[in-house]
């Protein structure tokens, strides 16, 4: 019985250190994003769209930008460039280009800046930053 | 001579440039303002193990919630977080239910779960405490090993 409980304990110890070692704090991650609105007319089959994601605070931070559609389904936008690092305190362009879907006059997207960790904090619960834009492309005919 | 120089005194005076005609000219600032989201995640949950090794979550003694900071510049934008992922080890291989849930203080104070509609967010500051949690179904027990979740909290 009492080996048991010493057993059952030893267990209870080895998986609490496994997961609040695996749960350690992560890197702080800041993200932004502007314009978080826009509306877009175009003659062609395509629009585009400029974002600026910002990095406000001093340390570097990995970036990845993924236009969806309103249910949250990836979208097959061009994205460049779709993965960058950012400094602190800086922001820089991106272009998107979101085809319109066949025979639509419009298409609402979200664009959608988001964070990615730095290798290294892979074993760590992570809270990931997502700011997203919604954009809506009108098809001039 | 005399009343040469007299005279061109009095006309040197009397010829002095007047006060310049004042003129005034607008010059114009123009700026932009767009209103935009800032997420700061402060730090990261922990996540507790039950007793019975049914459960981890951030609500479980030993676990902590991940905290954030929201910066909304204006208002129009919402809070939502979506449904976590758990990375688990090779030896895990049963399936378990997970659930991410928020709450807020500051500039907005709403509470939410990933199956629910995103919150509105107020101009401000905005601090987020974000919950998750993973359940195994009926006897089933979560593997020795390390557990990584992840929880995305999203401002649109």
């Amino acid at each position: 019985m009492n080996s048991i409980s010493t057993k059952t304990l030893a267990m209870t110890s080895f998986l609490g250190c496994a997961f609040a070692l695996a749960l350690l704090p992560s890197q702080a991650a800041a993200q932004a994003m502007s314009p978080m609105r826009g509306e877009v007319k175009s003659f062609s089959d395509s629009f585009a769209l400029r974002v600026f994601p910002a990095n406000p605070y001093e340390h570097r931070i990995r970036v990845e930008v993924k236009v969806y559609d309103q249910n949250f389904n990836e979208v097959a936008a061009m994205v460049s460039p779709a993965n960058f690092t950012l400094a602190g305190r800086n922001s820089r362009p991106v272009s998107v280009i979101v085809p319109f879907e066949s025979g639509q006059a419009t298409r609402k997207v979200r664009v959608c800046t988001e964070s990615i960790p730095f290798p290294g904090q892979k074993q760590t619960t992570t809270i990931k930053a997502q700011i997203c834009g919604k954009f809506l492309g009108e098809r001039v005919q | 001579m005399k009343k040469f120089v007299k005279l061109a005194v009095v006309a040197s005076i009397a010829f002095v440039p007047a006060q310049a005609f004042a003129a005034t000219g607008n010059v114009q600032f123009n700026a932009t303002v767009t209103h935009t989201c800032t997420i700061t995640v402060n730090s990261a949950g922990t996540l507790g193990v039950s007793t019975d090794f049914g459960t981890l979550s951030s609500l479980q003694a030993g676990g902590a919630a991940g905290s954030a900071t929201i910066a909304a510049s204006g208002s129009g934008f919402d809070v939502s977080v979506d449904a976590p992922n758990l990375s688990k080890p090779a030896a895990d291989t049963t399936s378990e239910a997970l659930s991410a849930s928020y709450i807020t203080t500051g500039a907005t104070t709403v509470s939410g779960a990933h199956t629910d509609a995103a919150n509105d967010l107020n101009n401000g500051t905005t601090n987020v405490s974000v919950h998750m949690a993973a359940v195994k179904s009926g006897s089933d027990v979560f593997a020795a090993g390390t557990y990584t979740g992840t929880v995305v909290l999203r401002c649109e």
